[in-house]
């Protein structure tokens, strides 16, 4: 199983490494963006700004939308942008590898079981990467930038610049969902999506997983699972329904049953080259 | 060592390719499959190393039933359609790194593998520079690795040159000899003649 996983990385690597350096990319972007909003407020407040109001813009989410109030929704295309990322690096490895040299580390594993295991922790593993890189970016950006290493939201920043309105939540509630659930989400997204990757298509296993977080930015519901991603739409900043013990119990309860139906469905699938016509 | 097929009829979005096979394979011995393009021959490979589920019938391997007590055969290698290997290895990497995940087989049996094919395991250029004739010679190699006791073979001397063809026939002779199970698959009527101890005609997904 670890020479699966070692595979696995090594593979992974290879088949997304461009990828990972556009989203680096994206991600210096949108922290320079994020630099010059938050200097805005602190120029024309005269505060100091704190490492948690940088975490914040880049992974705070969009504005909270009031029921039938649809004509204030600005399409969140920063948010969007991570999102989207996470979701092209990570959706076409599996199922690459599956129909080219995935055949033989299948055969030569022996056990189709051992290979969509090792296919998950691929997965959480990328992930998790990325998220590093994310907040690894940001803290050098926010540290550039001359914040205080605070991890506090500061009131005018999170109006101003974050779509927040008010914070009635604890500080370890705030860095709970500020940077775990928003991991946590991704990985069962990025489980999601592999799985309909596997038994429909890549393609629709990125529209879907897409549809879902697009949708989560206009509707604050419970089972649009990116709505835990969001500080914004939590109901801690906002009048929504959405709290983070919820999505903790939701996110465990998707990735443990896209685990058990990928796996389940590869025991039996047929590995077919792509496009096969019969 | 042997492989039975009982019954064996596979469905792919309603068409049958293929129909009732029954045959018994036993090592020792190069099986050729012949027939014409779309007749089956490259979905019973993938039935035998077990890449498709058959709809009916079993694969029993020396009295384990694929699908019942494995889904993967324990001890396969092949070389079924094109090669695929990682672009960015040369080819003495992709097979260290695939013959990693099984036991280790030592550097030496690697580069002893690649000569027998003929190509040179030092060579320096990656996959992604290999001509399609080198790809064909390197999925021989990581398919015979490890000396599996069955090998599966699609079109192995497809855009080898002669030299190679050469070598591919004493290569399988050798294992012939160390009496692993082969099953090749050949559009050379002649070539398949002076590789196969037996050759298996098809057609329309039939055995005729």
């Amino acid at each position: 199983m670890r020479k699966l996983v070692k595979y696995d990385l090594r593979n992974g690597w290879h088949n997304t490494y461009y990828k990972i350096g556009i989203f680096v990319l994206v991600i210096v972007v949108i922290n320079i963006i994020g630099v010059n909003s938050i200097k805005m407020v602190i120029d024309n407040n005269k505060i100091n700004a704190d490492i948690l109001d940088y975490i914040c813009f880049v992974l705070g989410g969009p504005r909270y939308i009031p029921e039938g109030m649809f004509s204030m929704y600005v399409i969140p295309v920063l948010w969007l942008l991570i999102q989207v990322g996470i979701s092209y690096t990570i959706g076409y490895y599996a199922m690459n590898d599956l129909h080219a040299y995935g055949q033989q580390v299948l055969l030569r594993s022996s056990s189709r079981a051992k290979w969509w295991i090792s296919k998950i922790v691929w997965n959480v593993t990328m992930v998790s990467l990325l998220y590093v890189i994310i907040f690894i970016v940001t803290i050098v950006s926010a540290q550039i930038a001359g914040c205080k290493w605070d991890w506090e939201l500061t009131t005018d920043i999170a109006r101003d610049v974050c779509n927040i309105d008010m914070i009635a939540g604890k500080s370890q509630e705030i860095l709970i969902v500020l940077m775990v659930m928003p991991l946590l989400t991704s990985i069962t997204l990025s489980l999601i999506q592999m799985v309909l990757a596997l038994i429909l298509s890549p393609m629709i296993g990125f529209i879907v997983v897409q549809s879902i977080v697009i949708l989560s930015t206009i509707y604050a519901k419970k089972w649009l699972i990116s709505n835990y991603a969001m500080l914004s739409h939590n109901k801690i900043t906002c009048a929504s329904d959405i709290k983070y013990t919820d999505g903790i119990v939701i996110n465990v309860i998707l990735c443990l049953a896209a685990f058990v139906i990928g796996l389940c469905y590869f025991q039996r699938c047929d590995i077919l080259p792509k496009n096969e016509e019969v | 060592m042997y492989i039975e097929l009982k019954d064996i009829s596979k469905s792919i979005r309603k068409t049958e390719v293929l129909s009732n096979i029954n045959l018994r394979l036993e090592s020792g011995k190069v099986y050729g499959l012949k027939g014409k393009n779309g007749c089956g021959k490259t979905m019973l490979m993938r039935v035998i190393c077990g890449l498709i589920k058959p709809t009916n019938g079993t694969v029993d391997y020396n009295g384990v039933v694929l699908w019942r007590d494995i889904d993967v055969p324990k001890s396969i290698g092949a070389l079924i359609e094109n090669p695929s290997f990682i672009p960015g290895y040369t080819g003495y990497e992709n097979l260290e790194l695939l013959s990693s995940i099984k036991g280790k087989t030592s550097e030496e049996e690697i580069c002893d593998v690649m000569i027998k094919v003929g190509l040179e395991p030092y060579d320096k250029r990656k996959y992604r520079k290999y001509s399609l004739g080198m790809k064909q010679k390197l999925g021989i190699a990581c398919a015979v690795m490890g000396e599996p006791e069955v090998i599966v073979l699609d079109e192995p001397i497809n855009a080898i040159d002669e030299a190679g063809v050469e070598l591919v026939r004493e290569l399988l002779e050798e294992l012939k000899k160390k009496d692993k199970l082969i099953i090749i698959a050949c559009h050379d009527a002649d070539e398949m003649n002076v590789l196969a101890d037996e050759v298996i005609q098809m057609e329309k997904g039939h055995i005729i």
